[in-house]
């Protein structure tokens, strides 16, 4: 359970960083978008 | 005038770093002065005009953040924009797209970073093994670099640091300075106009529900910061590692806090006697004497909050009139015990109802106050609560400790005194080192005499009436009282004192009756033994028995605490390498200085934040004897090492009675004689004095012998 745990909590943290990420990425990034 | 400069160096220094700092504020930061300036005229403008307004202020910094839209409606354009960007499907595939190929670059670069470093940790190897396997016998010896090293850089560094660390001693005693140095500081990183905008945001923006205003305040303050961040700059990094440093440390001391507080909550709700049990090595003394210190806590507290509430019940009497008559007394001696009180307060009673004036009262006005007190459940007499008063009063400001043990306990409660009420600091954990002799105490030495209603071991024993309260921690109980097995044979009528005519169990069973002040037993009595069975039936009975199941070893506070794992490793391995050194060299080269110094480091490391924040918790479960099962319901106990290992016992305890009998041996282990080869000779086993290897050459000498004919022979 403890294991189980820790892991969700590592998985957690990766998502967080991955969507805080993509926020900060999406305001600075003027490359090329194709409107779809 | 050199030794006027000699005395004052430090004040002198003090005065030239604030010189030094304030040429550099009119040199480099000028426009601060501007900027402090406008704010003022700003703010102070827009409140004498009631405005409420906030529009964007002038700045005379030329490095400060680019903002690339000065109003709200450019920064509102652009936030629509960024909202549809995010939902935009294209910009994830681009970000994922962005995320990969940075982490292919990471795991490049790192590739790279490992093939470049791969032959230069090659070289080092070789060095180090080819330094220090040049064997030589020259002690302590320095090689010519160290002693070139030593006397041109060591030597004048540790001068240096010896002064700087003087002087932050001296700045500890003389804050001022540290204040004058941190307000100039802060005025040259904008911090002053910062303040004012945030005052001014607080009472006048939130009243005002308008975006753009808060738009501009922002931009304001993003302005106000903007001196500072854009002068450290990449630098801010090492800031922002401070500063997690300082957070993680704060949790930590979150944590342990919180670790003392769950330990407090299950102590309050255990009964008056418990009996702690579990195999060697489970920390049961140190979980013992872990609560003895937390109850002393407990118990001040308790006595604190009985005399708050008496202080509501007669809110109009004078307690410091009557704090300073007791204080006296127990100052003369008059005072030394509750029953002493007793007689006390009633005599001031008798006093007070012959004659009832004002003076004979503690000059309390008790025709204009009254003198009874109705709490919903009784009348209280005002003589009645005095009386609670002064026992919880005694026990409150005791200057001794109120720990009975037979080992020693060091506590450290400190009594802060101004000459009014006196207040107890009962943080165990915020203690300094150098203080420490002279905020000790130990716990009382037990005289079981005391313990005893029965027949005492010393006849008329001046102590065998001393305990009326107090907290008791009795290791190795079991070893004290027995169990019905070690005390076969003894018999009440018996002429010896002896465990079943002392009658300790029954003043086990009655002790908290001298201790209760206001329904509240200011008394604990906390035992441990390995075995529940080792203490006989009675006394077990009347003790909660409680089983320590296991202990989890070295958990830590400390959050983030990542550098654990190299550290420790790092430790060992140099530790193996000083070692290495050691045995095939006896001089001191630069190369061991460095090796000497680093690991000193990384285990001044270790030490500051496994003896500040480490802990084992104690896994416990209450233990039905009757059943002999574990009551399912775990309880796990915070053993702080701040509070417990802080030299508070010594688990060798009985060291110094052995010590004696050590010395007169005249022999050691050395000189114990050791087997020949694998197989011992008959001559080696006899030396065992062993009663199996008895028995065996009994047997051996006489074959086979029948029971009746070893009796018989055993007659003859």
């Amino acid at each position: 359970m403890k294991t189980f745990i820790k892991i969700f909590k590592i998985i957690v943290f990766i998502i967080a960083i991955f969507i805080i990420g993509y926020l900060i990425y999406s305001w600075y990034y003027k490359g090329d978008v194709i409107n779809v | 005038m050199f030794k006027f400069f000699k005395r004052n160096k430090f004040q002198i220094v003090s005065i030239l770093i604030i010189l030094v700092l304030s040429a550099l504020l009119l040199i480099y930061f000028h426009p601060v002065f501007k900027s402090f300036y406008n704010t003022l005229k700003f703010n102070f403008n827009s409140l004498v005009k009631k405005d409420f307004v906030y529009t964007k202020k002038e700045y005379y910094f030329n490095d400060k953040i680019v903002f690339n839209y000065d109003n709200f409606d450019g920064f509102k354009d652009r936030f629509n924009i960024y909202i549809d960007n995010i939902f935009n499907k294209n910009y994830f595939k681009s970000y994922i797209e962005f995320i990969l190929l940075e982490l292919l670059e990471l795991l490049l670069n790192i590739f790279n970073l490992i093939l470049l470093i791969i032959p230069f940790i090659i070289l080092i190897k070789v060095y180090i093994n080819l330094h220090i396997t040049k064997e030589n016998n020259d002690y302590d010896k320095d090689s010519m670099y160290f002693k070139n090293f030593k006397k041109y850089i060591y030597h004048p560094y540790l001068k240096v640091k010896n002064k700087i660390i003087d002087y932050i001693n001296w700045l500890e005693n003389h804050k001022y300075n540290i204040y004058i140095l941190i307000t100039i500081l802060i005025f040259i990183f904008n911090g002053f106009s910062l303040v004012i905008d945030l005052i001014r945001g607080y009472f006048f923006l939130f009243s005002v529900p308008d975006v753009s205003v808060w738009f501009n305040w922002f931009y304001n303050i993003i302005m106000d910061v903007s001196p500072f961040i854009c002068y450290f700059n990449y630098k801010l990094i090492f800031l922002l590692i401070l500063l997690f440093l300082l957070v993680r440390y704060k949790i930590a001391l979150k944590r342990r806090k919180n670790g003392e507080r769950k330990n407090v909550e299950y102590l309050e709700k255990q009964s008056i006697v418990d009996f702690y049990t579990g195999s060697m090595g489970t920390f049961k003394t140190a979980t013992i004497t872990d609560m003895t210190l937390s109850y002393n806590v407990i118990f001040k507290n308790k006595a604190l909050e009985l005399l708050s509430n008496n202080m509501n019940k007669f809110k109009d009497f004078s307690f410091i009139n009557f704090e300073n008559d007791l204080k006296e007394k127990i100052k003369n001696h008059q005072i030394y015990n509750l029953a002493t009180i007793d007689d006390y307060i009633k005599n001031k009673r008798l006093i007070f109802e012959s004659n009832q004036i004002k003076d004979n009262c503690y000059n309390y006005d008790f025709e204009r106050y009254g003198l009874y007190y109705n709490d919903r459940l009784n009348i209280y007499y005002l003589w009645d609560m005095l009386l609670n008063y002064a026992k919880e009063y005694f026990i409150y400001v005791m200057s001794s400790s109120m720990l009975i043990s037979n080992y020693s306990i060091r506590e450290d409660l400190i009594k802060k005194d101004k000459g009014n009420f006196i207040l107890i600091d009962d943080d165990l954990f915020n203690r300094k080192l150098k203080d420490r002799k002279e905020n000790s105490r130990y716990s009382h030495i037990l005289d079981y005499d005391m313990l005893r209603i029965g027949r005492k071991i010393i006849k008329d024993n001046i102590n065998e009436n001393i305990y009326e309260f107090g907290i008791l921690s009795l290791t190795e109980i079991g070893k004290e009282r027995g169990n019905k097995f070690d005390l076969a044979g003894q018999k009440k009528n018996d002429e010896i004192t002896n465990q079943t005519n002392d009658l300790f169990n029954h003043w086990l069973k009655l002790c908290r009756h001298t201790a209760t002040i206001e329904n509240y037993p200011f008394c604990k009595v906390l035992m441990d033994d390995q075995r529940a069975m080792s203490l006989g039936a009675d006394v077990r009975d009347l003790a909660e028995v409680i089983k320590i199941n296991k202990s989890i070893k070295n958990k830590c506070y400390m959050p983030f605490y990542f550098e654990k794992g190299l550290f420790h490793w790092m430790n060992k391995k140099l530790n193996e390498l000083m070692i290495d050194y050691r045995y095939y060299r006896g001089d001191n080269t630069m190369f061991y200085f460095l090796i000497k110094n680093i690991n000193a480091l990384i285990y001044r490391h270790i030490l500051n934040v496994e003896n500040e924040f480490n802990y084992h918790l104690i896994v416990f479960n209450k233990y039905d004897i009757s059943d002999n099962i574990d009551i399912k319901e775990n309880f796990k106990y915070h053993l702080s090492f701040k509070k417990i290992f802080a030299s508070r016992y010594a688990t060798d305890c009985y060291n110094d009675y052995f010590k004696p009998l050590k010395l007169k041996s005249s022999i050691g282990l050395n000189d114990l004689s050791s087997y020949e080869k694998v197989y011992a000779t008959t001559d080696e086993f006899h030396k065992q004095n062993s009663y199996f290897i008895n028995e065996l050459e009994r047997l051996g000498k006489n074959d086979f012998i029948p029971v009746d004919k070893d009796n018989k022979k055993k007659k003859e």
